[in-house]
């Protein structure tokens, strides 16, 4: 299979460009360890070692792990193709939001009914939240990215209002949600956090797996994002296929939203998904991985290590949890770099070519 | 007197040597040519002369000066001034803007004895010094016209002027024929002719052979990076200058043989086609024609005449605003590409890696695309690895495509060998129709050969073919019956058994034959 | 009447940081370069502003520490999508996260939820009352006791338009963004132009951010940007890169802002669900501009952009 025919080399580059940012970050994030006057290489050390070094902690890290795959999974679908959905926040929460409501309202189905529906609302969800920006774009070419970014914003407004008034539980002591019925709760695997949610993840993983890899779809997203005007030339109907990954990716978002309800969080709160949100993960995840799901796939499971390290090194040090936030943008940012050298060869050519017959 | 010479000039991009020991002089006042193929150094010589492009080894002497060129501009304020092939020009701003870019003038403002400037740009100074600089030329452009709206022609010569206005010594032109009319050459040459006169020199860079006969003083002839023949223009022939060039005979004709298709049966009929672009301007105005089973029709005109919008409607990138396609009498209008390629209509695109080939995909998956969803390939939404490779395989094979390594992506092929794939790839389709656009374009004379036979023998099994390219020779050769686009429509029909350049030429430029007047 | 009046009014004032953060990302977008971290430089910008404030309690050097960030952030944007050719849509996100993420760990560290500021401004003597104009009814209502950023950023539209058309920095940056190889075979230094305006819109930005942190609200909390670098983008592309017609929009958009802040000082209870007002309007502005726009291209799959 020559696609995975690659040489030592570029294998050897590849892995080399991934890391650098990483420890670049790490570096630069031993300053801000420093200003809150802590040891950055045993802070580091805790940051790793309670997600890492015991089955609990690695059980709890793929736990974590599983909505980042999928929100990673849906950033990739979209950002290969060209195409920035920025909104996969907006659909995870929504979509969690959703799950929330009707897992409380339909808590008298058996679960066996209930957690296969909420799942599948969760989808419809996040498709249907999608289907504004993705609509506007292949229609119109309207920017997708400032969209789904402002509509970000709004769908926030419109669930914290929700959640504060019509949907509030009043016993509760802050802004939420009535948690879900026990038969909307996806069950735990033995003591530990892991739930099934997490082969479904694996499930989800591997069908995509065959879309990136072995797919007329896939073979169509990377060819729209690598070069438009081909795309269409060969056939490829790059609006309508806008559509279709644009819808793609919210539905796996949706999942994730539906997920992290029916498995971690049980009721909507205003920081449901976690701060900068599970959305904003996904892209650095997409990043590291480098749009493939096996990368997706091993960048979910190392961001979880850091999140779940986060909360320990905040339990044992004076360094606050936020560090993970800090790491995490500059990661993104010395990944940027990298991001540009894999296109590198093809747009000098193409400007050439580009310019070919342009002074007309 | 020698105003340029170089001494063991070597350019290296890794381990490729794109200039070898060149050896050259210019003299001063001199027309100096310089001949070769594509991709035989004459490019990147001149872009070592014009400092885009620093040697590897050896010297460049101006005026007996050693001189080293960090950048254009240091070639500049040593008088050397460069008009590329590819205009660069802005072209929402002014002639006199583009003139003078790089070199604006300030407006200065007085109180009392000091002088300030606001770094306001004084635009009567600059348009009166252009149009000074126009005069003197007898240029006849407007100072104050902007780029985009007008011609070719006249966008070549506020290239010339942004030099002249350097004081430039030197100038060097990139193919500067090959976006005029055959009458704009002539032009172009007085205007050469003028320059020599007022005492400049010129490096002329080009591939046509009779143009270098006709204007140059002395010729070098460069092949695979190395000078192989430098002599006064006088004393050499074009057919000379070919041998030497591609360094054996070549038949500058390929063998085509002339049969009368009016009775065969119309396969491709275009009617009243019509689209208009942004600006609300009928790109493509009316434009109707038919092709026979077996027939070549080539359409010629210079460039930005519509042929361009022309193609994009037939290739299904455009949409039409009236008028109809028809292939064996089923419409296709409209269609969406991939549509017309499951009507059996073949695509060659105009322009190669932009529309034809992803230079970031694997070549196998450029062997496919457009093809990709096809049964044999594809089935229930997964594309069968296997078989797209045995597809390239077998393709590989057929079409004597030189690939150095299978798994590589388009961006390690050759122009040349990147169109075979795209031959290989619509010809193994089986199309009742090609449409061609541009289909040798910046490749070697010897894929050209390739090419040329390949389209010749596609029509010997009955199928046709229109061209479309800004090669007139190309047209000329390949054609049974050629029609010329101005201003969007077709303005007249050459029967290309004994069409002649000038015929064409006038037509190119928009001026109709006697009798079609009536 | 009076709630009208107080709209206006508002509606300039939430306009200031839009528009800043308009024209400064207009020098890049004029350069081709879309800086998505409009956002993030502006909450650098209330950042650094307040901190310097609340420690020296002077808004001179607020202003100055300010400067040096967007100069900074100008800086680390170019470098990385200029000189280290990186994909900027990436490099301005990941700005943008570190904007927030600065701010969260350094509150964090410092033990608070905002960098407050009140003690240290007094927000009467930070606006402006103009003199003859403050008596005009209505206008005078309207238009006095601004802040003096709310001022400069509606006189910078004036600026920005003259720097980009009448000098040559203007110039070049235009020819940059639109035929980048005629600038270079003509020897300007494209990088450093490019480097220039992004600076420039990392200054504006900061400006932004000082406008809202220091005059508005008198504290900083990582989320008092509230996307105003986007809908500036968004001002950006409805107005197509023109100064003029940027701010126009921009201006819309502050009136958005202005009636949702109004609107739920009456209404009551529903006053939440106002916020999504300048959202909605926004997309759907920037729709029907991409609508009127791209109807008239009959080129599929938009190839032709």
């Amino acid at each position: 299979m020559s696609k995975w025919n690659n040489n030592l080399s570029s294998n050897l580059r590849k892995s080399a460009s991934t890391i650098t940012p990483i420890l670049i970050a790490f570096l630069i994030g031993a300053i801000a360890i420093i200003l809150a006057k802590e040891n950055p290489l045993s802070t580091y050390f805790i940051l790793i070692s309670k997600s890492l070094f015991n089955i609990k902690g690695v059980l709890k890290t793929l736990h974590y792990a599983a909505p980042l795959i999928l929100s990673g999974l849906a950033i990739a679908v979209s950002f290969k193709a060209g195409l920035f959905n920025m909104g996969i926040e907006g659909q995870i929460i929504s979509s969690g939001f959703v799950v929330a409501i009707l897992g409380y309202e339909l808590a008298f189905l058996p679960a066996g009914v209930l957690i296969p529906l909420l799942l599948l609302i969760g989808i419809v969800v996040g498709v249907l939240v999608a289907l504004l920006p993705a609509f506007l774009k292949a229609k119109y070419n309207v920017n997708e990215m400032v969209v789904t970014l402002l509509l970000n914003y709004a769908i926030f407004a419109i669930l914290e209002f929700l959640t504060s008034t019509v949907f509030r539980d009043p016993s509760s002591g802050y802004v939420s949600t009535s948690m879900i019925g026990s038969s909307a709760i996806i069950s735990r695997i033995g003591d530990s956090k892991l739930t099934l949610f997490f082969f479904i993840t694996i499930a989800v993983f591997i069908v995509m797996y065959f879309v990136f890899h072995r797919s007329k779809l896939g073979f169509e997203i990377t060819a729209m994002g690598k070069n438009r005007s081909f795309a269409e030339a060969t056939g490829m109907e790059t609006q309508k296929k806008t559509m279709y990954i644009m819808l793609l990716s919210g539905a796996l978002a949706g999942l994730a939203g539906a997920g992290w309800m029916m498995g971690e969080k049980f009721a909507y709160t205003l920081s449901f998904s976690g701060t900068p949100g599970l959305g904003w993960d996904g892209m650095l995840i997409a990043l590291l991985g480098g749009h493939s799901p096996i990368g997706i796939l091993i960048a979910a499971i190392f961001y979880a290590v850091l999140k779940t390290g986060s909360a320990s090194v905040a339990i044992y040090t004076n360094v606050p949890a936020e560090i993970i936030l800090l790491l995490q943008a500059l990661i993104i940012l010395f990944l940027s770099i990298k991001f540009f050298n894999k296109k590198r060869v093809k747009k000098e050519p193409k400007k050439e070519a580009a310019t070919n017959g342009s002074d007309s | 007197m020698e105003i340029i010479k170089t001494a063991n000039l070597t350019k290296m991009f890794g381990d490729f040597t794109a200039n070898d020991k060149i050896n050259m002089t210019v003299n001063a006042g001199e027309i100096k040519a310089i001949v070769g193929e594509n991709g035989a150094g004459k490019t990147t010589l001149m872009n070592m002369l014009y400092g885009l492009l620093k040697p590897t080894t050896g010297e460049i002497y101006i005026k007996e000066n050693k001189i080293s060129f960090d950048s254009p501009t240091d070639a500049m304020s040593c008088g050397i001034g460069m008009v590329h092939q590819h205009f660069k020009l802005v072209p929402s701003l002014a002639v006199y803007e583009n003139v003078l870019l790089g070199t604006e003038i300030e407006k200065k403002h007085k109180i009392g004895k000091k002088s300030f400037s606001l770094k306001i740009i004084d635009e009567k100074q600059e348009i009166k010094e252009v149009e000074e600089l126009i005069e003197k030329y007898q240029f006849q452009i407007n100072a104050t016209d902007l780029i985009k709206n007008i011609s070719v022609g006249a966008r070549q010569k506020v290239e010339i002027l942004k030099m002249l206005y350097r004081n430039v010594e030197i100038l060097i032109f990139d193919e500067p024929t090959a976006v005029l009319t055959p009458q704009e050459i002539e032009t172009f040459f007085v205007t050469l002719r003028e320059l020599k006169k007022q005492g400049k020199t010129i490096i002329l860079i080009t591939h046509k052979l009779q143009e270098v006969m006709e204007v140059s003083d002395s010729v070098t002839v460069i092949k695979q990076g190395k000078v192989i023949g430098d002599m006064l223009t006088k004393n050499t022939s074009s057919k000379a200058l070919a041998r030497l060039m591609v360094g054996r005979d070549v038949l500058l004709k390929v063998d085509k043989k002339y049969r009368n298709y009016s009775k065969k049966p119309v396969v491709y009929k275009v009617e009243n086609l019509t689209t208009i672009n942004a600006d609300n301007i009928k790109v493509v105005n009316n434009v109707s024609f038919e092709i026979h089973e077996g027939e070549i029709v080539g359409i010629a005109g210079v460039e930005g005449n519509g042929q361009s919008e022309l193609l994009d409607l037939l290739t299904g990138i455009l949409k039409a605003t009236s008028g109809k396609v028809y292939l064996k009498g089923k419409e296709v209008s409209n269609f969406w590409p991939k549509k017309l390629r499951e009507s059996k209509i073949a695509i060659i695109p105009e322009d190669r890696y932009a529309q034809g080939l992803c230079l970031d995909m694997l070549i196998c998956e450029n062997m496919i695309a457009g093809y990709h969803g096809n049964k044999e390939i594809c089935k229930y939404g997964l594309i069968s690895q296997k078989k797209m490779l045995d597809k390239l395989d077998c393709l590989i094979e057929d079409y004597d495509i030189r690939v150095s390594e299978k798994g590589g992506k388009i961006s390690s092929l050759s122009g040349g060998n990147a169109q075979k794939i795209i031959i290989a790839r619509e010809f193994d389709s089986d199309p009742d129709m090609l449409v061609a656009a541009q289909p040798t374009r910046g490749v070697d004379i010897g894929a050209i050969e390739y090419i040329h036979n390949s389209i010749l023998g596609l029509q010997n099994t009955g199928k046709s073919i229109l061209l479309v390219s800004s090669e007139l020779s190309e047209i000329m050769n390949l054609s049974d019956r050629i029609l010329v686009m101005f201003k969007g429509e077709i303005i007249g029909e050459v029967d290309a058994k004994n069409a002649t350049r000038e015929e064409i030429g006038y037509l190119m430029a928009g001026i109709r034959k006697e009798n079609d007047d009536e | 009447m009076d709630l009208i009046l107080e709209i206006l009014h508002d509606s300039l004032s939430l306009t200031g940081p839009i528009l800043l953060c308009t024209l400064g990302g207009l020098f890049a977008y004029k350069s081709g370069v879309i800086n998505i971290g409009l956002e993030g430089m502006m909450l650098f910008g209330g950042f650094i502003a307040t901190l310097t404030i609340s420690f020296t309690s002077s808004w001179v050097l607020g202003i100055i520490t300010t400067i040096i960030m967007g100069i900074l952030l100008g800086i680390l944007f170019s470098f990385f999508g200029v000189t280290k050719k990186a994909n900027f849509i990436i490099t301005g996100f990941a700005i943008n996260l570190l904007a927030v993420a600065v701010g969260k760990y350094a509150l964090a560290i410092l033990g608070t939820n905002d960098i407050n500021v009140i003690s240290n401004v007094v927000r009467e003597r930070s606006d402006v009352t103009l003199w003859l104009i403050k008596d005009i009814p209505y206008l005078g209502d309207i238009l006095s006791g601004h802040s003096l950023l709310t001022y400069l950023s509606f006189i910078l539209i004036f600026v920005t338009s003259i720097i980009l058309f009448k000098t040559k920095f203007g110039t070049y940056v235009r020819v940059v963004g639109e035929n980048e190889e005629a600038a270079r075979s003509l020897g300007i230094k494209v990088d450093k132009v490019k480097y220039l305006a992004i600076i420039l819109g990392g200054i504006l930005c900061g400006f932004a951010g000082y406008n809202v942190a220091v005059n508005q609200l008198a504290s900083y909390t990582p989320d008092i940007t509230a996307g105003t670098g986007f809908i500036a983008i968004a001002a950006i592309y409805c107005g197509q890169g023109d100064p003029k017609t940027s701010g126009l929009y921009a201006l819309v958009f502050g009136l958005s802002r202005a009636l949702a802040v109004n609107l739920a000082l009456i209404i009551g209870s529903i006053a939440g669900l106002l916020d999504i007002i300048p959202y909605i309007m926004i997309v759907v502005v920037l729709s029907v501009v991409a609508i009127i726009r791209e109807r008239k291209t009959l080129y599929r799959g938009f190839i032709h952009e």
